[in-house]
């Protein structure tokens, strides 16, 4: 499964792929909203993990240009934020969000968070 | 500036500074522990983790400079007043990130240590990780 994962924070960035690579997913990744809008067409994956905290175009209004455009609306976007607060996860569905999660993650939790958008885009 | 304002960003000052100092002494125990662990590293040649464990100390050395930063902070004067308080409520999340950076790239090592001569390492790996549990539970209960 290819996920564009896109997040500004270097640290960040490097821990999840890495986690996530070994657990068999393909990951490309993006480093802003803006590349992270770019990516969504020409990287064609099939599940974003959107930082909402971005530099450029931040998280929210990435996410709203993505769910905006018909070639890329279909692809399910996981938000992810650093603050556990009230009200975020409200507004990250409200951007278009299919599913939101916090950070510090959560890697098993993620993981089914992200199968279950496998399950209902195969069909099964 | 009014005076709940001021009263406000007085209270906020404390609090930080009394959080700060109460993560000061596992902070410095989570700096002891990376170097403890480092070292072993070094001695039993685990030379792949050496990038990791870099950046677990880089994390710890920043938090280390923030919390001595914010215990010995003066309360910040009325016209910087505003912009402080604005800007405080990123504090909290300055501490967690170095945290969640050594926690990260421990259980990172974790999943490469299970196996081999590494699997020396893992009772040392365990405590900065919990150290590092600690001091983000003391964060978000304070």
């Amino acid at each position: 499964m290819k996920i564009l994962l896109v997040e500004d924070n270097e640290m960040n960035r490097d821990m999840l792929s890495r986690r996530l690579v070994r657990k068999g997913y393909e990951i490309v990744m993006a480093v802003d909203g803006g590349e992270g809008v770019l990516m969504s067409v020409s990287a064609s994956p099939e599940l974003i993990l959107m930082d909402m905290s971005l530099p450029v175009i931040d998280g929210w209004e990435a996410t709203r240009r993505i769910k905006g455009a018909p070639e890329t609306r279909h692809i399910p976007i996981i938000g992810l934020t650093a603050h556990a607060m009230a009200g975020d996860r409200e507004k990250a569905l409200e951007a278009g969000c299919d599913e939101y999660d916090t950070k510090p993650i959560e890697l098993e939790r993620l993981i089914g968070k992200i199968e279950s958008f496998r399950s209902k885009t195969s069909g099964g | 500036m009014d005076l709940t304002s001021a009263a406000r960003i007085g209270q906020i000052h404390r609090e930080m500074a009394e959080l700060c100092l109460a993560l000061k002494p596992p902070v410095d125990e989570l700096s002891d522990q990376l170097g403890r662990l480092s070292r072993k590293a070094l001695e039993i040649g685990v030379s792949d983790a050496a990038a990791d464990l870099d950046r677990m100390c880089a994390a710890s050395d920043r938090l280390q400079a923030l919390t001595a930063e914010l215990i010995g902070a003066p309360p910040p004067a009325a016209p910087e007043g505003r912009a402080w308080l604005a800007g405080h409520e990123h504090l909290r999340h300055d501490l967690r990130t170095p945290l969640n950076a050594v926690r990260g790239y421990g259980e990172l090592l974790m999943e490469d240590w299970q196996e081999g001569g590494a699997s020396r390492l893992m009772p040392e790996l365990r405590q900065v990780i919990a150290t590092a549990n600690q001091l983000l539970s003391m964060i978000d209960d304070h």
